[in-house]
């Protein structure tokens, strides 16, 4: 049973989590958000996420404290240690004591900066893998139920609010790409008909002509178009064929 | 299944089911009987796709589907005339306009009688969104006059997402967009390179190229779509206005208007 003051700050917790579901908002922010109400809310000393990047690396992503040594603890588990298990598995890892024969390096140095126990939850989605939320108590020894619960739930919030980030992001460069596509392609038919007036060619002869001199000056050809567009000699190095007979009607 | 963009807005189990087509096929290019079959679940008659093209104050479409003759006639007439239910809808509004009759007083005074000649009585126009981005717009037809039901309101907002997620998923144009008659590719190609030919026959802007254009297709009647044909075929050939102001154009043999 919580005591109400504790209700409030877990509920707190969640609702400033929730918060960055609606509006833009900076990711690092929520993950340091996510560690600092880990350490609150949980008797744990020190809380850090790892998010794996587009290699499928693991990257110490944000943590409750800045000091150099327990970010090296986390930078270790790119290599081994529980986090690292946790996200390839998908499952918790947890009450990882510093005698663990799985992960001797991580935790001779667990032990040397003074953390007894590690726990890792996956931050995940639905079956997607994110990242690790990784907790460091001093003392060694399992979690209750309720902190391990509670983690878990506040890493789900924090990893849905980062997927639909992404997937905002993500539809935002498409719509960017699509409509930069769309122009370079109007502009290129634009500068067809400058070309095909100016040297009295069709625009298909024209399309030809900008194709070869764009592969070898090594320029896209909407940049080229463009410059056909703004600048009056861009084409005044251009080699057109010379008509057999005069285009326009006599 | 389908989600409206925010909150949750049920939809009629038609157009459920149609959607589910269009997810199945999703990221290889616009599955026209799918789209087809949207239309008629909202009692449409045709329908047209368009993608947003400039900002500020040189916003505009470009059509990218047009399902059948009269939309892709309707669609021209908006690009001639510069107003319509797909310019309004480019600007983000909802447009809803169940009677083009002429006898009721028009919101686009010279879109609506025109449209209404051509066999369009009602028209619509969804903008498609993603998220605050402009993606397109979704316009739509009836041939007799009739406002849209509240379901079938529904069903078309949830339908322009619909499309404007497939418009995502299928990647730039040019690479799987169904071909237009005159062209493969764009659409509206010949009317860009008509675009580019007048700009250099009257040394002028490209921006004032098309308005030449465009006033030339209104004053003659004609669509642009074909008056850009004529440019680029060099059957049409638009002059420098003359001194009194009018628009002079040439055309072969030794016609002049």
């Amino acid at each position: 049973m919580m005591s109400s003051t504790r209700e409030q700050r877990v509920a707190d917790a969640f609702v400033e989590l929730a918060d960055t579901l609606v509006d833009d908002f900076d990711v690092i922010d929520l993950l340091h958000t996510l560690a600092r109400r880990c350490t609150e809310l949980l008797d744990v000393e020190v809380a850090g996420i790892m998010l794996a990047d587009h290699r499928g690396t693991l990257q110490t992503a944000a943590g409750s404290g800045a000091e150099p040594d327990v970010l090296g603890l986390f930078e270790l588990q790119n290599e081994e240690g529980p986090s690292l298990d946790c996200f390839t598995t998908g499952v918790p890892v947890l009450d990882v004591r510093t005698d663990d024969p799985r992960w001797p390096d991580f935790g001779t140095r667990a032990r040397e900066l003074g953390y007894g126990g590690t726990h890792a939850l996956p931050m995940r989605l639905r079956g997607r893998i994110v990242g690790t939320l990784a907790l460091l108590r001093a003392a060694a020894g399992p979690l209750d139920s309720e902190t391990v619960h509670l983690a878990q739930a506040l890493a789900d919030v924090a990893t849905i609010s980062l997927l639909q980030q992404r997937s905002r992001r993500d539809s935002e460069v498409l719509v960017e790409q699509l409509q930069t596509a769309l122009t370079s392609r109007i502009v290129i038919e634009q500068a067809k008909g400058i070309l095909a007036e100016r040297h009295a060619v069709t625009v298909d002869g024209a399309f030809d002509v900008m194709r070869a001199y764009a592969r070898s000056h090594n320029l896209r050809l909407a940049e080229l178009a463009r410059r056909i567009i703004d600048e009056p000699d861009a084409d005044a190095d251009m080699s057109f064929p010379v008509a057999d007979k005069p285009i326009e009607d006599a | 299944m389908v989600r409206g963009s925010g909150d949750r807005r049920a939809i009629s189990g038609a157009m459920a089911r149609v959607l589910g087509e269009v997810a199945a096929v999703g990221g290889t290019g616009l599955p026209e009987d799918c789209i087809r079959a949207c239309a008629r679940v909202l009692g449409l008659d045709g329908v047209g796709i368009a993608l947003a093209t400039g900002s500020d104050g040189d916003r505009g479409t470009e059509p990218l589907w047009s399902g059948g003759e009269l939309m892709r006639a309707l669609e021209d007439l908006e690009f001639t005339l510069g107003e319509g239910p797909g310019m309004d809808a480019r600007d983000g509004s909802l447009v809803l306009e169940p009677d083009l009759a002429p006898a009721v007083r028009s919101r686009w005074p010279l879109y609506g009688p025109a449209a209404a000649a051509l066999g369009a009585r009602a028209v619509f126009g969804f903008p498609l969104q993603i998220g605050a981005i402009q993606l397109g717009v979704l316009v739509g037809y009836r041939s007799t006059p009739g406002s849209l039901t509240m379901g079938q309101l529904a069903d078309a907002l949830v339908f322009g997402d619909a499309v404007a997620t497939l418009l995502l998923e299928s990647g730039p144009p040019a690479r799987a967009w169904p071909p237009w008659p005159d062209d493969p590719v764009l659409g509206r190609a010949r009317v860009h390179q008509a675009t580019g030919m007048v700009s250099a026959q009257l040394g002028v802007g490209l921006s004032e190229a098309l308005v030449r254009l465009r006033a030339h297709a209104f004053a003659t009647g004609r669509p642009v779509a074909e008056v850009a044909g004529d440019v680029v075929e060099r059957r049409l050939r638009l002059e420098p206005a003359g001194p009194d102001n009018d628009e002079q154009a040439s055309s072969a043999p030794e016609g002049v208007t």
